[in-house]
């Protein structure tokens, strides 16, 4: 499986969701994609299911356009926050017509996790709960076992339990059919741990693309003495700093860093990392009373 | 190996470290199998490439060795390997920031060596009495 | 294609029979309750209905959500858009056909109720039986022709619900505008009514045939609209 971007821009009546965005993902891997809200996340992975056209540039899936293209989106399950499903079929009726458009689709699987999810086959859709929601939205996207399955933030109103839940059904899923799965999140501390690769956009641009584990080779957290700090970072790529009492602390990133002496090093986690990266710097609002 | 794995440190590395340690406690001895990639990250609900890339680290240092099909054993001479391993690391990871810490507290050194003499002779009595 | 159409009517299917029945079932037992009050009213009340009305102002309404209900599910499904528009071209024939047979089952149990407890204030009757004035015309001719009217207005409902779909309110009223603004111009006018003439039964120039054009007008319509659709429904915004 090969998902590739070229110069990919979607523009809507009043915002540019994507701006010339050029990314390839591939292989059979958990790829975290990630992005402030507004980052074009969603609309990346709308396109990539086939639900509306790009204004401009490629977006191809196995060298094949992924719009209106029915040998190609019937391999992609897409699983989003909300309007999934009809409101009125009960949750039977969406797993047997689930089962008839997905190819794959693991019928005792999808009971197995209706089950653990605890959801009774004959409620309907507009009556279950947000996290309930969430939860069948779970089991279709895991039961499709299609070839690209691909989560936008699937947990809404899902609990700390059945969130763990989740994670564990998702890698257990993931190991006895390895297939291509996209999870967007913003919930980073919860899942960062099942990404192979990480992706974020920024204002609908590629910021970054890594391995997951190459990120913690990427970056590096120093922190010590203000003046030794000061010193030692001149010049480089910081992308986030404090101090307090003299002492600092910095995040250096995508720079060759040795003999960091008597500095203390460390490593941030991929959530501070993305924070680091894409926060906008407040100024501070001065109420005019006091201007 | 139930340790929680932390947060500011690659995960593969601590899943190395964690086999390390099991293997200089003896926990794991040599020609033992030692968990698949799957049963790590099913159990630290890690992706399992990165397991892998904890686990090949290992390889590479001629700690663990493959079994096509099998599975992945502990090496004759892992724990030797190990052990020169950590003793190298041990000036830098714990005497050195000991050190720092007793300069900064204004610990003299008379005091810092006998400390470790007595701490030396309860650790053996205590051996003993197990 | 044959496999994707399958699915496009599979999908129809299972959102679309639990309505046509309910509405079928209300309509049959709102009948009844007027039968048995005519009835219990002894002779001081008249009644003569007519099913056709009903039924046709449903099927206006079901049209017009109809589009929502199964475009933007389908296509997430994966279905290719031109598999959507011929599905529904094939699904408005079945549902005509369905309704017909619903709408005479429901004249002649009536009738049979009538007739079993000799009713004679209540008249009951479908297009079929409304041959009054119509010589000429048999009662095949007009089944014939309440199909045609099912899917005449459930397309153009469907039609009309797929341009607000796809275009928003505003927009979708906006390209509204010149359709309505053609029948202020008396020669264009003219000639709008003498084709309609062709669908109007009863009329020197009717011929079933007619209705090919208006059909074949929908179904090219709803290609046009759907072909580089959004599942996006503009109206909403969901």
């Amino acid at each position: 499986m090969e998902m590739k971007a070229t110069n990919l821009t979607k523009r809507y009546a009043h915002k540019k969701a994507l701006d010339d965005l050029t990314l390839t993902l591939n292989g059979e891997k958990i790829i975290g994609l990630l992005g402030k809200n507004g980052a074009g996340k969603t609309t990346l992975m709308r396109m990539l299911a086939g639900h509306f056209p790009a204004t401009d540039g490629r977006l191809t899936i196995n060298d094949k356009a992924p719009f209106d293209h029915f040998p190609v989106t019937k391999d992609i399950c897409l699983i989003m926050e909300s309007h999934n499903f009809h409101e009125k079929f009960k949750v039977k009726d969406v797993l047997n017509i689930s089962a008839k458009f997905h190819p794959n689709w693991d019928m005792d699987y999808a009971k197995y996790l209706r089950k653990s999810f605890r959801l009774e086959e004959k409620q309907k859709v507009k009556t279950l709960s947000k996290g309930m929601y969430s939860a069948l939205g779970i089991i279709v996207g895991l039961a499709s076992l299609s070839p690209i399955t691909i989560f936008d933030e699937p947990y809404i109103g899902l609990d700390a339990s059945f969130r763990s839940m989740f994670y564990d059904l998702l890698l257990e899923s993931y190991q006895h059919n390895p297939r291509l799965i996209i999870l967007s999140t913003h919930l980073i501390d919860e899942v960062s741990k099942l990404f192979e690769e990480v992706v974020i956009l920024h204002d609908g641009k590629l910021m970054l693309h890594e391995k997951a584990d190459d990120l913690a080779d990427k970056h590096i957290l120093l922190s010590g003495n203000k003046e030794e700090i000061d010193q030692f970072a001149a010049s480089k790529n910081i992308i986030h700093e404090s101090s307090m009492l003299g002492q600092k602390t910095i995040v250096l990133y995508d720079e060759e860093v040795s003999d960091t002496g008597d500095l203390s090093v460390s490593k941030a986690s991929l959530q501070e990392l993305f924070v680091y990266l894409t926060k906008e710097e407040v100024n501070g609002y001065v109420p005019s009373s006091e201007a | 190996m139930t340790e929680r794995l932390k947060e500011d440190q690659p995960i593969f590395q601590q899943i190395a470290e964690l086999i390390e340690t099991n293997i200089i406690e003896n926990e794991l001895k040599a020609n033992d199998r030692i968990p698949s990639t799957n049963e790590f990250a099913k159990h630290y609900q890690i992706n399992p490439a990165t397991a892998a890339k904890g686990i090949n680290l290992l390889v590479d240092q001629h700690i663990i060795f493959k079994k096509r099909g099998v599975g992945m054993f502990v090496t004759e001479e892992a724990k030797q390997i190990v052990l020169k391993k950590r003793k190298d690391q041990f000036y830098d990871q714990y005497v050195k920031p000991m050190l720092q810490e007793a300069e900064r507290i204004e610990l003299k050194e008379e005091q810092l060596s006998t400390w470790i003499k007595e701490a030396f002779q309860n650790g053996n009595e205590s051996n003993k009495l197990n | 294609m044959f496999h994707q159409v399958k699915l496009n009517l599979y999908y129809f299917f299972k959102t679309s029979w639990m309505t046509i029945l309910s509405f079928w079932f209300i309509f049959l037992a709102s009948v009844l309750v007027l039968l048995i009050m005519t009835v219990s009213l002894g002779g001081e009340m008249e009644f003569s209905g007519f099913n056709t009305f009903p039924s046709l102002i449903f099927t206006m309404i079901y049209g017009s959500i109809f589009f929502r209900e199964t475009f933007p599910h389908v296509i997430k499904f994966g279905l290719s858009r031109l598999s959507y528009t011929i599905s529904l071209v094939i699904y408005l024939f079945l549902f005509a056909i369905v309704m017909i047979i619903l709408s005479q089952l429901v004249i002649q149990f009536i009738g049979l109720i009538i007739d079993l407890f000799a009713i004679e204030n209540f008249q009951f009757i479908g297009i079929n039986q409304m041959s009054n004035g119509l010589t000429n015309i048999g009662e095949w001719d007009l089944i014939i022709y309440e199909a045609m009217l099912y899917f005449l207005v459930f397309g153009i409902s469907l039609l009309i619900s797929s341009v607000f779909f796809r275009f928003g309110f505003k927009l979708g009223a906006v390209l509204f505008i010149p359709v309505i603004a053609l029948f202020f111009f008396q020669s264009i006018a003219e000639n709008i009514f003498k084709g309609l003439s062709y669908l109007g039964i009863g009329h020197a120039n009717y011929t079933v045939y007619a209705f090919i054009v208006p059909l074949a007008m929908i179904a090219i319509l709803l290609w046009l609209l759907t072909k580089n659709a959004s599942v996006i429904d503009k109206v909403s915004n969901k």
